[in-house]
């Protein structure tokens, strides 16, 4: 191919208007020795665009795509993962505002206590009187509940059912050898 | 598609997905969740695969798409492109490989900072080497809109590239 012809298809290759074909040739007359000082850049990209290095994946690249061939890679494991990672950021939400509550309480200012007693006396007695006044109330309740009595004294004459029972059993033993006892004495 | 199918004719294309997602993601570990991301969306939707003229242009499809979805999420979140991973040269290499490694990186970094559409229509035809109608498929443009793109890309580059090495010769 001579200059010429060459600068002609480059001119149509620069314009997207050349065929595979010519784009062939294009790149096996700039590979060649005979190239021409003035296509120096031309040149340069037909050598080297087609042979722009990319890294070599990682060891496990195959692995990883093996791996995304199996029965158990649907879909629904996918969104099971997803689930777990918006639990894990809800998770750490609630975390975070909770750290703040706590922070906010630890370091904020107590409640100001009012109608509280200075004397320590006066707060004691105002306890003992307050305290008879609860139990004189609980007493009263429980007086008016007779329900309440009754289920006290149901131990007791749960007691004397048991032993009336275990009475009453002994004399059905005692009778029952003695109607035995008649029995033999009629046959002999 | 039975599991055995997709283990033997989509798996195998995990490869060309993550170099295609690194042409424009520039980041091993995000290709490489990228291909991973479109190989399980394969999968889940495996029994409609026949349905698709070519499940290799899906997947190169879906890869441009979660990549274009990435860049964008980086330029929301005012991300800073992260260092290119350049080739690691040994000291001892021969000045030629070096020569050519400095020329690949910089076409690298010049097509990475394009925009879109021309990034796309640069990796794929020129890069990748997919066929006008394969590429056409790939980005939804018809042929002639991409030819468009495409001669915007080429222009672009070749005007950074003489920037380049005018600055180059300057200097030396």
């Amino acid at each position: 191919m001579d200059l010429k012809e060459v600068k002609i298809i480059l001119s149509r290759y620069y314009e997207g208007l050349t065929t595979e074909e010519e784009e062939s040739a294009l790149v096996e007359y700039f590979a060649g020795d005979d190239v021409a000082e003035e296509l120096y850049i031309d040149r340069e990209w037909f050598r080297h665009c087609g042979d722009i290095k990319v890294p070599e994946p990682g060891e496990d690249f195959s692995l990883r795509l093996s791996a995304v061939a199996k029965p158990d890679n649907s879909l629904s494991s996918r969104k099971s993962i997803r689930v777990i990672r918006y639990s894990r950021i809800a998770a750490t939400i609630a975390l975070l505002i909770s750290g703040y509550l706590i922070a906010q309480s630890i370091f904020s200012k107590p409640a100001y206590m009012k109608d509280t007693y200075s004397d320590p006396q006066m707060a004691m007695a105002e306890v003992h009187r307050v305290l008879a006044e609860v139990s004189l109330n609980m007493k009263k309740g429980a007086e008016g509940l007779p329900g309440l009595r009754k289920l006290g004294e149901a131990p007791a004459a749960l007691s004397t059912f048991k032993s009336a029972s275990r009475t009453a059993a002994k004399s059905i033993e005692a009778l029952d050898l003695k109607v035995k006892a008649s029995e033999t004495e009629v046959k002999k | 598609m039975s599991p055995d199918e997709f283990r033997n004719s989509v798996i195998p294309m995990g490869r060309k997905l993550y170099t295609f997602a690194f042409r424009f993601l520039n980041n091993r570990e995000e290709s490489e969740d990228v291909a991973q991301e479109v190989m399980t969306r394969l999968w889940e939707k495996r029994d409609e695969l026949s349905r698709y003229n070519s499940a290799e242009a899906l997947a190169m499809t879906m890869t441009r798409n979660l990549c274009l979805d990435r860049l964008r999420h980086r330029k929301y979140e005012g991300y800073e492109e992260e260092p290119e991973e350049v080739l690691k040269l040994s000291a001892d290499e021969p000045s030629r490989e070096l020569e050519n490694a400095e020329a690949s990186e910089m076409i690298k970094a010049i097509i990475a900072r394009l925009k879109e559409p021309y990034k796309s229509a640069i990796i794929l035809r020129d890069l990748e080497g997919m066929t006008y109608e394969e590429s056409s498929e790939i980005t939804g443009l018809t042929i002639n809109a991409l030819r468009v793109n495409l001669s915007r890309a080429r222009k672009m580059v070749r005007e950074e590239m003489i920037k380049i090495y005018s600055y180059g010769s300057e200097r030396s």
